[in-house]
């Protein structure tokens, strides 16, 4: 009898070791297919392609949805849903022809007709918190034989229509259609991307399947993204065989990743961080002034230490230092703490009482808060930084971690409270760190519009966050619609130029670092991963390519810790029982 | 005061303090700084108008006492509202994270408390021995080590080392369940639910259970310092008798205190040990949704979390005039 049972579960513990997929897949060749695991360290909290507030909720949206057109790695337009495009002399009306052979993921196909119900609803509700610009730009919507048409009162640029209105997710009029925009969850998504939804556990993980009626070929046979918090935990994650890709591993663990069939890559991201000098006080409305304490930062040291060389010196021209409207020849500040010494002495600010703070022209102490959010604890290091380089050349400066929702209202972020233009406590402040994020200007022509123009939000009266209010606003201002509104690209770039040299003389804005990204990634499972100067290995044309190299070799083990487990059971049952 | 109208006093005082609580919950989370619409701070795509038309939408720009009677009504109708986020009835999102730390926190207390309450006992008896020193610098060297720490530690060594060292098991660094593992069928999803929970919850026992002991073991030692514990040794009773039936249950009212008061705590939530093992619990969620001002989710959760508190208290304060029925007529 106790033979019997040994003998069974020995049995059972070779059937459950046998079903192990960790042990199952030895010996076989490489397939293709497979999971690509990659992971987000946030869960996202809708799937709503129009109110998404996160860059989790995007990253999982964009698996699912595909618009017209998307940016490929070099940011040229990529035909996704859109088969090609044409546009008027005068750029004022756009033709999208749309492809025949695209699907929704529940089967159905994909017509002209959900294209102008996605881009009709838009235009239509001015509310929506992810909606082009440009929708406020159109003055008619058509739908001729397989191809919309978008009229305009005005000739947009390609890259305004092509990278900002024909990125607009499409959604399926069948399942959109009578829905509240505002509080669907969207929580089991049919887009027509190149991956399905199928399951989403709540801070858990999703899970995602190749999309088989996909107009591109896809390999792999799906991904799984887990929501994995800490860096140090995706770090083990990755280097245990479980995900395949990473972001911003510690700078320790980076240097190790090569021993786990890791490789590095590193990219730089369209978010840049500025001191924001407040310009409505004095002395900080002193154009030599704000030279002078950009001439005092050691930008270089900030990037390498503090950023631990993943970025870049972001240039005083306010433009990404790359792409095609950069503007090398725009004045930058190369640290240099003498020359803040003399630009200070020859404002006559003088330290006057010997305490080792220099006085302004009203003789009042050179000293100044900086508020910073006190989450990002780089950004106060900066601060630090600065602190320390202003310091020999009599600047004082007192660190001032806040939490970012006070620091965003006292900047003016908010623009009005219960339409109060004029709250308490806004502008309430001597300067600042902050960063901006998305405003492409490495080939967006008018990215300054966006952010300077003082016809636009950020650089309007209502928000204005730095208070830039000099003659050069309004020069820059007129570059700037004469640029929105141009058609020549000679006079669009020049004015770009032109824009940016204003810019970096004037320093409405005082930019300190692009930020960049590390990445690392698996290269003993999958290849074609495809890499961009401004993208991480996780991106669509990743997708596109990336197949199987081996079998996985990450399994369950649980099931054969479970084997194990049985067979101590089993083994201490039948010696009790014999004791017995 | 018999035992009737002492519940009554007690359950009284507590439906003031809920009300109370909540009360100061709504009114202090209304007035700090930022909204809900911040989260697209510094997104040049969504312009100042946007924000604002969320805002009202929201109901977020009616003037706060009409908020508060609107919080009122729908609290009274078992409404705990809708997460602007998550786009889902409160109920729901924390319906979804509650389960698991249940599973974890509940576990663990449930552990904790009963370990906990007898190893302190335990090496209380045996005071100034090794085994007790040896009880004393255990706790103190865990306690010395950030929480976090230690669990990155089990995290490096349980799920990436033991790997790298070719043993024939690990355990999962992050979440709750294999993706995929509803489709198993019970037993191996019940089998893969508690792999991943081995880490995070052996982490938090061993804190707990540490931290539990310490307190009991306190209390005894003062306990027996005292003079009846001598009358009693005088009585001629056995040690047991003393340990169990005077000292212990005398030690063990505070203990039935923290316990009461712990109950609301478990739907807080580990913040720290959640995160770490990326666990899908309340303690996650609810600090993102106060970072991002969803007001009805952090108000939902803390109903949740003050009427159990309150709730503990008084299941707490009732046992206690049960042990101790001098507190009853007091």
């Amino acid at each position: 009898m106790n033979k019997k049972l040994l003998v069974s579960a020995t049995f059972l513990t070779l059937i459950l070791i046998g079903m192990s997929p960790s042990l199952m897949v030895w010996g076989q060749e490489p397939i293709i297919g497979g999971i690509l695991h990659t992971p987000l360290s946030a869960d996202a909290h809708a799937l709503n392609p129009f109110s998404w507030t996160t860059t989790y909720e995007a990253y999982i949206i964009w698996h699912i949805y595909d618009p017209l057109v998307r940016m490929d790695l070099e940011n040229q337009a990529f035909a996704c849903i859109a088969e090609s495009w044409s546009h008027s002399t005068d750029y004022s009306e756009w033709t999208f022809v749309i492809k025949d052979d695209v699907y929704w993921h529940d089967g159905k196909k994909l017509t002209v007709d959900d294209v102008f119900w996605t881009y009709n609803m838009l235009w239509n509700d001015t509310n929506v918190p992810r909606r082009s610009w440009l929708f406020d730009e159109i003055t008619d919507l058509q739908i001729v034989d397989n191809t919309i048409v978008v009229s305009f009162g005005w000739g947009p640029k390609p890259a305004d229509v092509l990278y900002d209105l024909a990125t607009t997710l499409i959604v399926p009029e069948h399942i959109w259609d009578g829905i509240d925009l505002y509080t669907f969850a969207n929580d089991e998504p049919i887009g027509s991307g190149p991956f399905k939804f199928v399951e989403w556990e709540r801070a858990q993980f999703f899970r995602l399947e190749t999309h088989d009626q996909y107009q591109f070929p896809i390999y792999v046979d799906g991904k799984t993204i887990p929501i994995i918090s800490e860096v140090e935990a995706q770090f083990y994650a990755l280097a245990g065989g479980d995900i395949e890709t990473m972001a911003n591993p510690p700078p320790e663990l980076e240097d190790a990743a090569e021993f786990y069939n890791s490789s590095v890559h590193t990219a730089l991201n369209d978010y840049w961080v500025y001191l924001g000098m407040n310009q409505r006080r004095y002395p900080n409305n002193v154009t030599e002034f704000r030279q002078a304490v950009s001439y005092g930062i050691d930008r270089d040291e900030i990037v390498e230490i503090i950023k631990y060389g993943r970025g870049a010196v972001m240039p005083a021209s306010c433009n990404l230092p790359w792409g095609t409207y950069y503007n090398p020849s725009a004045k930058t500040y190369p640290y240099n703490i003498t020359k803040t010494i003399e630009m200070l002495d020859a404002l006559g600010w003088t330290d006057t009482n010997a305490d080792d703070i220099r006085e302004d022209g009203l003789g009042q102490d050179l000293e100044f808060d900086v508020i910073v959010s006190a989450d990002a604890q780089e950004s106060v290091d900066t601060v630090k930084f600065i602190k320390t380089y202003l310091e020999p050349a009599g600047i004082k400066v007192n660190v001032v971690p806040i939490i970012w929702d006070v620091l965003w209202q006292t900047v003016g972020g908010l623009g009005h409270i219960d339409q109060d233009y004029d709250y308490p406590g806004k502008y309430d402040y001597d300067w600042a760190v902050l960063g901006w994020v998305g405003f492409w200007s490495d080939f967006h022509p008018s990215s300054f519009y966006w952010l300077l123009s003082a016809d636009r939000w950020w650089g309007s009266d209502d928000v204005n966050i730095p208070g830039w209010n000099s003659s050069v606003r309004w020069e820059v201002t007129d570059l700037c619609n004469d640029t929105l509104y141009s058609t020549d690209d000679a006079v669009i770039e020049a004015n770009i130029d032109l824009i940016q040299e204003l810019v970096a003389e004037d320093l409405p804005y005082v930019p300190l670092q692009v930020n960049g990204g590390t990445y690392l990634y698996k290269t003993d499972e999958y290849k074609g991963w495809e890499l961009g100067p401004t993208d991480g290995p996780d991106n669509y044309f990743t997708w596109l390519s990336i197949q199987l190299i081996k079998p996985p070799e990450a399994g369950p083990g649980f099931l054969a810790l479970g084997a194990i487990i049985t067979l101590v059971v089993s083994v201490a049952f039948v010696r009790y029982r014999r004791r017995k | 005061m018999g035992l009737r109208g002492y519940i009554a006093k007690k359950l009284f005082f507590a439906a003031v303090a809920f009300f109370v609580a909540i009360t100061i919950v709504f009114f202090l989370y209304h007035v700090i700084p930022g909204n809900p619409a911040n989260i697209f701070a510094t997104d040049r795509t969504v312009n100042p108008d946007q924000r604002d038309a969320l805002l009202e939408r929201w109901g977020l720009n009616e003037p706060l006492w009409k908020q508060y009677g609107i919080f009122l009504r729908n609290l009274f109708q078992g409404d705990l509202g809708f997460s602007y986020l998550q786009k889902m009835p409160v109920t729901d999102v924390i319906g979804e994270s509650l389960p698991w730390t249940l599973l974890l926190l509940g576990t663990s207390f449930v552990l904790n408390a009963v370990i906990g309450i007898f190893l302190g006992a335990f090496v209380a008896w045996r005071r100034g021995s090794k085994l007790d020193t040896g009880f004393v610098l255990t706790y103190n060297f865990y306690n010395a080590i950030p929480l976090f720490f230690v669990g990155m530690l089990f995290i490096a060594l349980f799920s990436f080392y033991v790997r790298k060292w070719g043993w024939g098991f690990y355990f999962p660094a992050y979440g709750a369940q294999t993706a995929g593992s509803s489709e198993w069928g019970f037993f191996p999803r019940l089998v893969d639910i508690l792999w991943h929970l081995a880490l995070p919850l052996t982490v938090l026992t061993i804190a707990g259970i540490l931290g539990w002991s310490w307190f009991m073991r306190g209390n005894l030692i003062n306990i027996l310092t005292e003079d009846y514990i001598k009358t009693a040794r005088a009585k001629g009773l056995n040690e047991n008798q003393v340990l169990y039936k005077h000292a212990f249950r005398n030690a063990i009212l505070p203990v039935v205190t923290n316990i009461g008061m712990s109950i609301g705590g478990l739907i807080g939530g580990a913040v720290l040990i959640e995160t770490v093992f990326s666990y899908p619990g309340t303690g996650r969620m609810l600090y993102e949704a106060l970072i991002r001002h969803d007001y009805p989710l952090v108000q939902g959760a803390f109903i949740i979390i003050s009427g159990l508190t309150l709730l503990g208290l008084l299941i707490a304060e009732i046992i206690y005039g049960f042990i101790d029925p001098r507190i009853r007529t007091e």
